[in-house]
């Protein structure tokens, strides 16, 4: 039986439990406790479907607890950090069927409800060497630690749940071609004039007996359009993959159960792919590099003549080529997703590291250049203001911000007249010039910032040996002209002289 | 009085302060026993010397005993290390010469009279305040430097040897030798000062700290011997807890078969005489099987 917390109530027996600035009892964590693993996928996915779960996930710690009984549950624990977090929880646990408990180390007492507004404590400490202890208003149980969950690897093995309505999605695309429908898909999107990336991605081979690897065309396409749709997801070979959130995507036509954009476990720079109808996800731990659809276009060569062909004046073409440049424009800000700091502000930048949000650390990528550092934030690079802003044009393009391109060619025309060089982000100068950063250079900030900054080794001075005294060392110096003048045996009052 | 001041001046900065500090010590005229009793504290004029010196010996009192201040020289001391300038300057070659021949002789009696004059530890507070001066006595050294060049060879007793003497090096092959020479070992190369004439004194000079002469008692010359101070000192506890303190600072095991030597010589000697030192040998036998 559980006491409730009083107003103005000072002393709590549980050990770990504390009162908050409102009176509540709270410990350092919160804990949830679940009878079975659909009931976890139940939590997960509504607390996922209600807000982020990035802040919780840092400290989040999911276990197999088993009790005396040889009943095994599931425990949820992480940071209380205040009441709001923990009254949120609360309510997603009952709705899941679980249980809400908050303490420090082991014992964990029931968090407050209805009943009991600032919490409750217990009457008295239940003895026992197991490592948790649940005490509740309808039970008391000790259980012992049996294994833990790993969430990402929870993730990677539920499976799809069905969803048509994500057919009429819009946005990017990806898609997954068998090695054999690569080409045909690649002149497909050239010859319709959509734009793409691709790249190849080697997973190992289902069998032993295969000698190779098994390769698939990755594709990434933008926004594809209407009349292709039917085409892509109905040809077998070809599965079409909605993103959902950084790094992962789901087969069109599946949802997952758990809300991945609030749930970031995946790496940003990795991609997997969940597929429906009960087949394995495909993981790459790093994206294959991606270049532009129109580079690896069918290409025909006309039969070679034995007759020079006909001098074709080169200056016609140029006569009407023109300089790129840019120039400022009026339109508000959008898709300002790069920065780019030159060496004289990078210790601006490391000062204004300190101050970063948790996110924007995590979030951002940073490629350190001759040139300076290039910042690039998928979310937006307002919220790290220094060096020269620029915004995306098309993925791998950059022009500063407030300016355009004249003429105002297409991005995809612009990037083309640069090469559409596969693997590289170009940054356009206001000179008309253009950088290019390979895009593997990029690396996320937080390591950036604890790898590549500099250290200075520091000498250890030596410690004064106080203690040690130089050796007494005799030296002789001349006796002068009468040494023994003041020797005299005490007995003699006389002493000598002119000796 | 102004004469023994300035003498007192001269003995502490360039004979106390480097025997306890280390460095140069340059020996001065020698005092004879009387003007060495005259000195009693006396008002030095350097007093950042002083408190260096002061500082050093608390450090060396602090090795055996937990204390925080020692008292300032004493009269005692002050002639002991009279003593030791004079014992120093009998072993000066240029002491003597073709019409002075009896100086060393002299100067010998002088030392060996002066020494018998200075009393013994009357307390173990005394002991220690004597060890803290002149625990680095035996530390003593002199650098012998023999010059050697194409021509000829030069030796030099404690002194700087002449520049031109080193003077191109390369064309006239010039080789210095330098040999360190301890306290002990000061007077061998003296042909009219024996060795038999020298230890004596210095051992009668150890005699006067008896903490000193037993954290020397490895020695090899001069041997150690128990002497009235340093029987005396081990006959109270309080003195032998110095003692054994002093001798587990060192090399036990060796300083044990000194001890065990100079109290089997003890033999013919009476009980009250004996029982310091067999006490102390009890205990040093302990301390070595514990460790």
């Amino acid at each position: 039986m559980l006491e409730r917390v009083a107003v103005h109530q000072t002393r709590l027996r549980a050990p770990g439990l504390g009162l908050d600035a409102k009176g509540v009892a709270l410990g350092a964590r919160g804990l949830v406790l679940l009878p079975s693993l659909d009931r976890l996928v139940a939590f997960l996915a509504l607390y996922t479907r209600g807000g982020a779960f990035e802040d919780v996930l840092r400290t989040l710690a999911v276990e197999v607890v088993r009790s005396r009984l040889g009943a095994r549950e599931l425990t949820v624990s992480f940071a209380a950090d205040g009441c709001d977090r923990m009254d949120r929880v609360a309510e997603i646990a009952r709705l899941a069927g679980g249980y809400t408990f908050t303490g420090t180390s082991r014992h964990f007492v029931q968090y407050r409800d209805g009943l009991a507004p600032f919490g409750y404590d217990v009457p008295q400490i239940f003895a026992t060497d197991s490592a948790l202890v649940l005490y509740h208003g309808a039970f008391t149980q000790a259980y012992d630690a049996e294994r833990t969950i790993d969430v990402a690897a929870l993730l990677l093995r539920l499976e799809p749940q069905v969803d048509p309505s994500t057919h009429g999605v819009d946005g990017p695309r990806w898609i997954v071609a068998e090695e054999g429908l690569g080409p045909a898909l690649i002149h497909l999107l050239v010859r319709s004039d959509v734009p793409a990336e691709v790249g190849v991605a080697e997973w190992p081979p289902d069998s032993a007996f295969d000698d190779a690897p098994t390769r698939r065309y990755l594709f990434r396409v933008p926004a594809l359009p209407p009349r292709l749709v039917p085409l892509l997801s109905r040809t077998p070979g070809l599965t079409m993959y909605l993103p959902a959130a950084d790094g992962v995507a789901v087969e069109l036509g599946f949802r997952h159960p758990v809300h991945l954009r609030a749930c970031p476990v995946f790496p940003a720079d990795g991609l997997v792919l969940f597929r429906g109808e009960h087949q394995d996800p495909l993981v790459l731990p790093r994206l294959p590099a991606l270049g532009d659809v129109s580079a690896l276009a069918r290409v025909a060569l006309r039969p070679e003549r034995a007759a020079p062909l006909p001098r074709v004046d080169a200056a016609g073409p140029s006569a009407i080529a023109m300089r790129l440049r840019l120039l400022p424009t009026t339109e508000p800000y959008r898709s300002v997703t790069a920065t780019w700091v030159r060496p004289a502000e990078l210790p601006l930048l490391r000062h204004i590291a300190y101050v970063l949000p948790p996110s924007s650390l995590r979030r951002a990528r940073i490629a350190l250049t001759q040139e300076g550092a290039f910042l690039h934030h998928d979310g937006g690079i307002e919220g790290i203001p220094v060096g020269e802003l620029f915004r995306e044009l098309r993925p791998g393009l950059y022009v500063p911000a407030a300016y355009d391109v004249a003429p105002a060619v297409s991005p995809e025309v612009l990037f083309r007249a640069l090469g559409a060089p596969a693997g590289q982000m170009l940054f356009l100068r206001l000179d008309g010039s253009a950088l290019g950063v390979p895009s593997d250079a990029f690396v996320s900030l937080e390591s950036a910032l604890l790898e590549g900054g500099e250290w200075a080794p520091l000498e250890p001075l030596a410690l004064a040996r106080l203690l040690e005294l130089p050796i007494p060392e005799v030296t002789l110096g001349p006796v002068g002209l009468r040494p023994m003048r003041d020797v005299a045996p005490a007995e003699d009052p006389i002493a000598e002289r002119g000796t | 009085m102004a004469t023994v001041a300035a003498r007192a001046e001269e003995l502490f900065s360039r004979v106390i302060a480097p025997l306890v500090l280390g460095g140069p010590l340059g020996p001065v005229r020698p005092f004879g026993p009387r003007l060495a009793a005259a000195i009693h504290e006396p008002a030095l004029a350097d007093g950042a010397l002083c408190e260096r010196v002061s500082a050093a010996r608390l450090r060396v009192a602090r090795h055996l005993l937990p204390i925080d201040d020692l008292p300032p020289l004493e009269a005692s001391e002050w002639a002991l290390a009279a003593g030791l300038n004079d014992l120093l300057q009998l072993t000066h070659h240029e002491l003597t010469g073709p019409l002075s021949r009896g100086r060393r002789a002299r100067l010998a009696d002088a030392i060996a009279q002066l020494f018998e004059r200075v009393p013994v530890p009357r307390t173990v507070g005394e002991a220690l305040a004597r060890h803290a001066t002149f625990s680095r006595v035996l530390e003593l050294s002199r650098t012998d430097t023999e010059v050697t060049w194409w021509t000829g060879r030069a030796s030099f007793r404690g002194q700087a040897v002449p520049t031109r003497l080193l003077a191109w090096p390369n064309v006239r092959q010039v080789v210095v030798t330098p040999r360190h020479v301890r306290l002990a070992r000061m007077a061998e190369d003296l042909a009219e000062l024996e060795p038999a004439r020298f230890d004596p004194l210095l051992g009668a000079l150890l005699a006067k700290s008896p903490l000193t002469d037993l954290a020397n008692a490895t020695r090899v010359t001069p041997l150690f011997a128990w002497t009235a101070s340093t029987a005396g000192l081990v006959a109270s506890p309080a003195g032998r807890v110095l003692a054994l303190r002093v001798l587990l600072a060192g090399k036990a095991s060796r300083a044990l078969a000194a001890l065990r030597t100079a109290t089997d010589a003890l033999a013919d000697q009476p009980e009250p005489t004996r029982s310091g030192p067999l006490a102390l040998l009890a205990e040093l036998e302990l301390a070595g099987r514990a460790a």
